[in-house]
């Protein structure tokens, strides 16, 4: 079931709410939360209740022996079982199809056949797995202690707001929240978690799903006539966008409705674009998914303690790793790997300081343009295919060139434009934008759809970023007029400029 | 309680600026209800599929139309029934509609435009299902939806939004603005006339609606100009729409139809409620013959003639229609599956030309004429 849907805006969430609300005070409340959450996750298909069902399970067996065991080696075999089965169960999952046809392909080089196997991914599968996983981790390392009612357990783990993209949450921060009896939500915490769901609704349907339009269609483009100057530019920062506020968007959703219910989520973003170098990305990217990969993967490695070398190596393995959560594809871990390598030239050099030192908030201003471009680089690599990668970067490369040659057919103009009159070189100037944007329609079209969407996304964004938070943070802050019409322009947003087209989120897919 | 109302004073005030203002707009301009739906994409420079379009305007137009038969199905009714010669065959107080618009429809598509007039039509009494043997039920054309069969990318099935917009419990959500989502989104994405008229200075209107009909993968998806729905050949496209009702000559590229055996797959699926398997064609036939039923009506079930030939690779579905036959009487299958007519009367294997056309509007006519005087109107 999608959030972006009418069935669970007005059936589902108003349902599940209101049985909660009958059962807040009994000890059936969670188990019509699991249900409710079983028929979220499941009512597209049954069978991904399976490997729900496989990790769930395990993961809550070997909590309880690990817990209860005081033999080290035992606790230790057990949570190797555990990191083991998890691992393996998303491995074969996700890159069974990846590896058997790139197996397939090298094979029939030799004359060999061999087909390929094809699986379906279960939706959540990385996200699921993750958070059991920490589960047994954190009980291994006496962080946490096991919560003894599988159905608390269950309802942990397939807590429908957060089920299919996260954010992650770790059993120490939402287990105890769900097996209590939890007060009712404040009125203020309402209005502001229905504030959450409708700005999340315009973020996805209205920014996200149209900057997937534009993606889409110049990747289409791509095949036909190849890309002309420039609209692989587009192409990278519609699909910047789409990204953050597709996956934004779920987490924005996912909060609000978690706060219907009492439960507060961890925040997964906060405004990243704004960052200035790769670690302040990823402490405002995806934050419950670097925390988990820092907590779990990177200091158990070593972290930075053990020398520079050490670090840089570290920061490497874990961004590869994280590249590879994200998708089966060399591309993703190229991508996790450009990221590695940001992370390490940043601890070598901390450029955005130098510039901030001597600039001050222009530097500020100049660091955050670069950084920003420097991520996009990196979406590249996420979105495209190999085949469609040196196209998008044959056609950034080309932007300045089209730009040239339209100066430098207006050059001998305006000179003599000066001396005639200042009037003259308006005019020229607004000749030289018609005949770029003459020669160059395409390009010129998609960046005013860029520029069309992305507008609504800095002004919040940037408020957001202004406060130290996100747009729905600010919503307590309004004066009740401005939030009347903040409600009016974000629902009549939605009515007008939804894309109509059924699109599910992107992170649905990882 | 005042102080926890008092919370919600921005969502009360603006739930009353929307009802004063969707109340306004009804009762000032009291929207069409087809327009206030979510059916077309107006999206940001990409045109309108051409059968969502047809599809469209065709509900649009005839929605109470008060017809007697109405006819669905792919695009070889489409383009092959023109309802002014079939009702030449009836008598004069029976009127006939072509409904009919494309495969990307699929079966479940033909359904529900079956369903909708039936719904909105009391003098309906007859259902006919016009389909060819190139489209017949397959999965993606009967439980599933978005399908992409052929033709440009991003033109899928779309036949479950039929329901979902015009007859489903959602459309209770859709409000006297929807109605004006074109003349928003051409304000807002193309700046109104400022846009459209520096893209029609530099571009000119690149495409007629019969072209854009036929657009294939070398046509960029750059519309800007929404070529299809502001063109000026457009309104004499629905002029000559309501004129035939609901018939267009063919315009196909002509490309080689070739006499050749029919090939028609019969897929399967397991059928829990008889606990076997069944071919998607007899779940489709007996699903047409239930909707039929309901609305007290007679299904016709018309195949258009092909220029393939019968054999081996089609002998399963003819016994299953012979069989759908035999066991409902009360269905009319005035013609066998498969009727071979010479190969250089198609323009594509499901189009007849349209210098054809009237002889298979002849032969439909002569066979509902048949089917009318027998059981009556």
């Amino acid at each position: 079931m999608q959030f972006n849907s009418f069935s669970f805006i007005f059936v589902f969430l108003p349902v599940t709410l209101a049985g909660y609300l009958l059962l807040r005070k009994t000890r059936f409340a969670n188990a019509f939360i699991f249900i409710a959450s079983i028929f979220f996750y499941a009512s597209s298909a049954l069978w991904y209740l399976l490997p729900l069902f496989a990790t769930a399970l395990l993961d809550f067996i070997v909590g309880q022996y690990i817990a209860d065991s005081k033999d080290d080696r035992f606790r230790s075999h057990m949570l190797w079982l555990s990191v083991v089965a998890n691992l393996a169960l998303l491995s074969v999952f996700k890159y069974t199809t990846w590896l058997t046809g790139d197996l397939s392909r090298g094979l029939a080089v030799y004359g060999i056949a061999f087909s390929p196997i094809t699986l379906a991914l279960p939706p959540a599968i990385s996200f699921y797995t993750f958070q059991s996983m920490s589960y047994t981790i954190d009980i291994y390392r006496r962080e946490f202690k096991p919560y003894r009612s599988v159905i608390d357990y269950l309802s942990f783990v397939s807590f429908f707001p957060h089920l299919v993209a996260g954010p992650i949450m770790r059993a120490r921060d939402l287990l105890p929240q769900l097996a209590r009896i939890r007060d009712l939500p404040s009125a203020s915490k309402v209005s502001v978690a229905l504030f959450m769901i409708l700005f999340g609704l315009f973020q996805k349907t209205v920014l996200a799903d149209n900057f997937g339009l534009i993606v889409e269609s110049i990747q289409r483009l791509i095949p036909v006539n190849g890309l002309t100057p420039g609209l692989g530019l587009v192409f990278t920062y519609a699909f910047a966008f789409q990204i953050y506020c597709d996956f934004a968007a779920y987490t924005t959703i996912a909060r609000g409705v978690a706060r219907l219910f009492g439960v507060e989520l961890i925040r997964n973003f906060l405004t990243p674009y704004f960052s200035s170098n790769p670690s302040e990305f990823w402490s405002r990217w995806h934050i419950s998914l670097s925390s988990w990969l820092r907590d779990y993967l990177y200091i158990p490695l070593g972290g930075s303690r053990d020398g520079r070398l050490m670090t840089l190596r570290n920061l490497m393995i874990t961004m590869l790793l994280g590249g590879l959560w994200h998708g089966a594809g060399v591309f993703f871990i190229l991508w996790g790997l450009w990221h590695g390598l940001l992370l390490v030239l940043y601890r070598l050099l901390p450029i955005d300081s130098i510039v901030v030192r001597h600039l001050g908030r222009l530097g500020k201003l100049l660091s955050i343009v670069i950084f920003f471009h420097l991520t996009c680089i990196g979406w590249i690599f996420f979105r495209a295919t190999p085949e469609q990668f040196m196209p998008i970067v044959r056609s950034i490369m080309e932007l300045p060139g089209a730009v040239a040659s339209i100066v430098i057919a207006y050059e001998p103009y305006l000179g003599w434009s000066l001396i005639i009159h200042p009037w003259t070189l308006v005019t020229i100037l607004v000749g030289m934008v018609k005949g770029f944007v003459s020669a160059n329609w395409t390009f010129s079209i998609y960046c005013w759809g860029l520029l069309l969407f992305a507008l609504p996304l800095w002004i919040t964004d940037y408020l957001g970023w202004r406060k130290q938070g996100e747009f729905p943070d600010l919503f307590e802050a309004m004066s009740w007029p401005v939030r009347t019409v903040a409600i009016l322009v974000l629902l009549y947003g939605i009515i007008f400029f939804a894309r109509r087209e059924a699109n599910e989120f992107i992170y649905f897919a990882f | 309680m005042s102080s926890f109302i008092s919370h919600f004073k921005a969502w009360v005030a603006a739930a009353l600026i929307v009802v004063f203002a969707e109340g306004a707009l009804y009762a000032l301009y009291q929207p069409n209800p087809i327009d206030r739906t979510n059916f077309l994409q107006f999206a940001f420079s990409r045109a309108e599929p051409a059968q969502r379009l047809f599809t469209f305007h065709k509900i649009r137009s005839f929605e109470h139309a008060n017809p007697t038969i109405v006819q669905s199905g792919d695009s070889s009714g489409f383009y092959g029934i023109d309802p002014r010669i079939v009702m030449t065959h009836l008598p004069s107080d029976v009127t006939y509609l072509n409904m009919s618009c494309c495969a990307n429809l699929g079966f479940r598509g033909y359904y529900n435009i079956l369903e909708f007039m039936a719904q909105r039509n009391p003098s309906l009494r007859y259902m006919v299902l016009y389909i060819t043997t190139y489209t017949m039920p397959r999965p993606e054309l009967w439980d599933a939806d978005g399908a992409n069969l052929w033709g440009p990318p991003g033109l899928e099935v779309f036949g479950k939004a039929i329901y979902t917009e015009f007859m489903g419990p959602w459309t209770i959500l859709h409000l006297p603005s929807l109605g004006f989502r074109r003349q928003v989104t051409n304000f807002v994405y193309y700046l109104g006339p400022l846009v459209f008229n520096v893209g029609s200075q530099i571009k000119g209107v690149r495409r007629s609606v019969g072209e854009a009909a036929d657009q294939d993968e070398s046509d960029p998806p750059v519309d800007i100009l929404r070529s299809a729905t502001n063109s000026p050949e457009y309104s004499d496209f629905l002029r000559m729409y309501r004129k035939t009702r609901g018939w267009m000559p063919e315009s196909d590229q002509r490309g080689g139809v070739y006499a050749v055996e029919c090939d028609i797959a019969m897929p399967r699926f397991f059928d829990f409620k008889t606990m076997s398997y069944k071919t998607y064609l007899q779940e489709v036939l007996d699903g047409f013959a239930d909707l039929a039923s309901r609305y007290k009506a007679t299904l016709v079930i018309a195949f258009q003639p092909v220029a393939c030939f019968p054999g081996a690779k089609n002998a399963e579905a003819r016994t299953i229609v012979e069989q759908f036959k035999r066991s409902h009487p009360d269905v009319e299958i005035p013609f066998p599956l498969i009727e071979t007519w010479p190969a250089d009367m198609f323009s594509v294997p499901a189009h007849v030309r349209h210098e054809y056309a009237d002889r298979v509007g002849d032969r439909l006519g002569k066979a509902m004429a048949a089917i009318v005087a027998r059981r009556g109107y």
